[in-house]
C-alpha cells in the first residue's frame, strides 16, 4: 500500500464530528447578542437614544405599498431588505406581499437599488422585468433622450430605452424581445428593436453617451479597449461602494432625525399624497380611535407593535430616568416585558407546531422567523382574508370569536400579534401607571409593522 | 507500511477542505450582512468541527467541541471586517488558525492529572469498535501527541495547509513545523506498524 493511500484510508476511517443541527442559528443568535450588548452599556442618554432609535429604524419594516417621486434625491426602504435611491425626476411605485415578495414599478427616471438576498424582488421599467437576487443595480429610464426613445411596434410594450447596470451580484432582465442575465460590472440596454445584451459597464459615460454607443461596439472591441473598460468598471464599482457608504451616512442621519423629533410622514409619498381619509398618522401604533380603526379596516390595515422577541430586554438607566421610574419600577418593567416576550414566544411556537407538526423547527427558529414561516406556509388568499378579518374585528365591525384560538393559522397569528402591544401595555400599567405605560410601550425597542391593502387591489398573485 | 517521514505527496482531497467563499459573499459578510455570515458559517462549519473534534481529547469533546466551534466563529465575525482578502491567508486557513489556537488553549487548560484517568475511563467504558481498525489506531496515535504537534499533523494531513501556512497559524518557524510533523509521523508509523502486526 502506498503511503498516500494508507493515509487517505486512515483519515477516512476516523470520521470527524459533524456540526449539530441548528449550530449556525445558535452562532448567529450569539453574535447578535454580543453585538447588542455594548450598546446597552453606553452611558450618555443621547447616544443611547440614538442607538435605540437607529435599531427601531432598522427593524421598522417599510410600508406594504407606496409611491415616491421626489424633487431631491431620496432613499426609499422597500420590503425591509431593499433601498431605492430615487434621483430627482424619477418616480416609482411598489407593493410588498405578506410573504415579503416585492414588486416595484419604475415609471420614469434614474433609480439605484440595493437589495439583500431574500424572496422575490422584481422591478418593471419600460416594459422590461428585472428580477433581483441580492445585488446593487441601477435602472435608468431614458424617456427624455432625444433620438433614442423609440416606441415599440409591438403594442407599445416598451415606451423608451432602459439601461440596467449591475454593480454587485446578478439580475435577470426580460423584455418582449428576450432575456439576459447580468453579472457585476455589466449593463444592458433594453430597446424595442432588439433583445437585451450584456456588455461591460463604462465608468464615465453619462446616460446619453451610453445610449449613443452602438451595442455591437462591445463585441468588436480590442483587448486594450476591453482592458480599459474593465479598469473603468472597477473604478465605477469603487465609486458605487462610496455611494453605498453615503447611504449608510444618510441612514445614520435619518436615525438622528428620528431621535430628535417625531417621526414624520417621511418621503415615501409625494407631497400632497395624503393617506386615506380617517387613517391615523403613519407612526401611530396604538390607542386608535374608533374612526381610525374603521378607516384601517377599510384598507385591511393592521399595525403591529411588539416587545423585542429575540433578546432578553433590560431597561436602560437612561430610559428609567427619563420616565422617572424608581429602581424597583425599572426592575418590574423589565420583568413585565420579558414575561410578555416569553409568553409570545411560547404562543408562536405552539402555533407553529399546530401548523406544521415540526417541534424541532419550533424550538430552533427565532420568533420572527416563526411568524414569517407561518405566513409563508399558508395560502396567500388565507393570509389576505385573515388580515381583512382581524382588521374588522379590531374595528368592532365583526365580533371576535368566543375562542381566540379558533380560525385559520394566519387568523390566529394576526389576532395574537395585533394584540400583543396591548397586552404589554396592560402589564405595564400596574407598574408605571396608565400614562407612562403608553410611553414605555413606545420606548421599548421592539418590532413595528404595518400591513395594508385589500387583496383585490395591489398585491399581484403570488402563487 | 512505507516511510511516512519522507512523504511529500500532493494534498489529499477530503471533506475538510471546502471551496473558498466567493468574493461577493465574503465582502457582504465583512459588512455584517446576516445572510452572508450564515453562508460563511455553513461553508466552514464542517472543517472547523472536523479539526476540533480531532484535536480534543475524549474528555474535552463532551460539549467542548460545539462551544469551541461557536467561540471560533464569534471571533471570526468580530475580526472579519479587518480580514485582508488580498493577503497571504485564505479565509479557510484563517478560520482554522483561530480554531486551532482556541483548541490548543483549551487543551492546555485541561488538568494534566485528570486527563489520563478520564481517557483511561473512556477507553474502559467506550463501546469497543467492531474491529481494532486503522481509525482507532490513528486516533490513539494522534491523541498521544502533544497539542502543538497534534495541530501541526492535522492541519497538514487532514486540512492540507502548507508548511508556511502552518508556521503562520501557530506562530512557529518553518523548521519547527517540519520537526513536529516528522515526530508526529514517526509516532504514527510506530503505532501503525504495531497495528499491522
Amino acid at each position: 500500500m502506498s503511503e498516500e493511500k494508507a493515509l487517505r484510508e486512515l483519515l477516512a476511517a476516523w470520521p470527524a464530528e459533524e456540526p449539530p443541527a441548528g449550530f449556525a442559528d445558535r452562532v448567529l443568535a450569539a453574535r447578535k447578542r454580543a453585538r447588542s450588548a455594548p450598546r446597552r452599556g453606553l452611558g450618555l442618554a443621547a447616544v443611547a437614544a440614538l442607538v435605540i432609535c437607529a435599531l427601531l429604524w432598522v427593524r421598522r419594516p417599510s410600508p406594504a405599498h407606496g409611491r415616491a417621486a421626489p424633487l431631491t434625491r431620496e432613499s426609499v426602504p422597500i420590503a425591509r431588505r431593499g433601498i431605492a435611491v430615487v434621483e430627482p425626476g424619477a418616480a416609482l411605485r411598489w407593493s410588498v406581499a405578506p410573504t415579503g415578495a416585492a414588486r416595484v414599478e419604475q415609471e420614469r427616471g434614474d433609480v439605484f437599488y440595493r437589495v439583500e438576498p431574500g424572496g422575490p424582488f422584481v422591478v418593471t421599467a419600460g416594459g422590461a422585468e428585472i428580477t433581483v437576487v441580492g445585488t446593487c443595480f441601477r435602472v435608468e429610464e431614458a424617456m427624455n433622450v432625444t433620438g433614442r426613445m423609440a416606441l415599440s411596434a409591438a403594442a407599445g410594450a416598451i415606451a423608451g430605452a432602459v439601461v440596467v447596470s449591475v454593480y454587485e451580484g446578478h439580475v435577470q432582465v426580460r423584455s418582449p424581445q428576450g432575456g439576459v442575465e447580468l453579472a457585476a460590472g455589466e449593463r444592458a440596454e433594453i430597446r424595442p428593436d432588439a433583445a437585451p445584451r450584456a456588455e461591460p459597464m463604462a465608468v464615465s459615460k453619462t446616460l446619453p453617451a451610453l445610449l449613443a454607443t452602438p451595442v455591437a461596439e462591445s463585441a468588436q472591441a480590442s483587448r486594450e479597449e476591453l482592458a480599459a473598460r474593465d479598469t473603468a468598471s472597477r473604478a465605477q464599482i469603487a465609486a458605487l461602494q462610496g455611494r453605498v457608504r453615503e447611504l449608510e451616512v444618510e441612514r445614520t442621519t435619518l436615525a438622528s432625525r428620528i431621535a430628535t423629533g417625531p417621526i414624520g410622514r417621511g418621503g415615501d409619498f409625494e407631497p400632497g399624497d395624503s393617506p386615506a381619509a380617517g387613517l391615523p398618522p403613519r407612526d401611530k401604533t396604538h390607542d386608535f380611535t374608533a374612526g381610525e380603526l374603521s378607516a384601517m379596516a377599510k384598507q385591511c390595515e393592521l399595525r403591529i407593535d411588539t416587545p423585542p422577541l429575540d433578546d432578553t430586554w433590560k431597561m436602560s438607566p437612561e430610559l428609567g430616568a427619563r420616565l422617572h421610574l424608581s429602581d424597583d419600577e425599572q426592575a418590574q418593567t423589565t420583568a413585565a416585558v420579558n414575561g410578555v416576550q416569553k409568553s409570545a414566544i411560547a404562543y408562536l411556537r405552539g402555533l407553529y407546531v399546530a401548523a406544521t407538526g415540526d417541534q424541532a423547527g419550533a424550538d430552533n427558529l427565532n420568533p420572527m422567523t416563526l411568524g414569517q414561516e407561518l405566513l409563508h406556509k399558508s395560502r396567500h388568499a388565507e393570509v389576505e382574508e385573515a388580515r381583512r378579518k382581524i382588521a374588522q374585528e379590531r374595528a368592532g365591525l365583526v365580533p371576535p370569536p368566543a375562542d381566540p384560538n379558533s380560525g385559520t393559522i394566519p387568523e390566529r397569528y394576526f389576532r395574537f400579534m395585533a394584540g400583543l402591544g396591548d397586552s404589554l401595555q396592560a402589564q405595564l400599567e400596574p407598574v408605571a401607571g396608565a400614562q407612562q405605560a403608553g410611553k414605555l410601550r413606545d420606548a421599548i425597542d421592539g418590532m413595528h409593522m404595518t400591513m395594508n391593502g385589500c387583496k383585490d387591489e395591489r398585491d399581484p398573485p403570488q402563487r | 507500511m512505507g516511510n511516512l517521514a519522507s512523504m511529500d505527496a500532493p494534498p489529499i482531497e477530503t471533506a475538510e477542505t471546502p471551496l473558498e467563499l466567493d468574493e461577493l459573499t465574503l465582502s457582504r459578510a465583512q459588512r455584517g450582512d446576516e445572510a452572508a455570515c450564515r453562508a460563511l458559517l455553513e461553508r466552514y462549519q464542517r472543517p472547523v468541527f472536523a479539526l476540533l473534534s480531532r484535536m480534543l481529547t475524549p474528555k474535552g469533546q463532551r460539549g467542548g467541541c460545539e462551544d469551541l466551534a461557536q467561540e471560533t466563529f464569534l471571533r471570526v465575525f468580530r475580526a472579519l471586517p479587518a480580514f485582508d482578502r488580498t493577503g497571504p491567508a485564505q479565509l479557510s486557513t484563517w478560520i482554522l488558525t483561530i480554531a486551532t489556537r482556541l483548541a490548543i488553549d483549551h487543551l492546555r487548560r485541561e488538568s494534566p492529572l485528570t486527563e489520563p484517568l478520564e481517557e483511561h475511563r473512556e477507553r474502559l467504558h467506550a463501546a469497543p469498535p467492531p474491529a481494532p481498525g486503522l481509525g482507532a489506531a490513528l486516533r490513539r496515535a494522534v491523541l498521544s501527541l502533544p497539542p502543538d504537534s497534534r495541530a501541526v499533523f492535522l492541519l497538514r494531513e487532514a486540512h492540507q495547509l502548507s508548511y508556511d501556512e502552518i508556521a503562520r497559524a501557530l506562530q512557529i518557524d518553518l523548521g519547527t513545523v517540519k520537526s513536529r510533523l516528522s515526530r508526529a509521523r514517526s509516532a504514527l508509523r510506530a503505532l501503525l506498524e504495531d497495528h499491522h502486526e
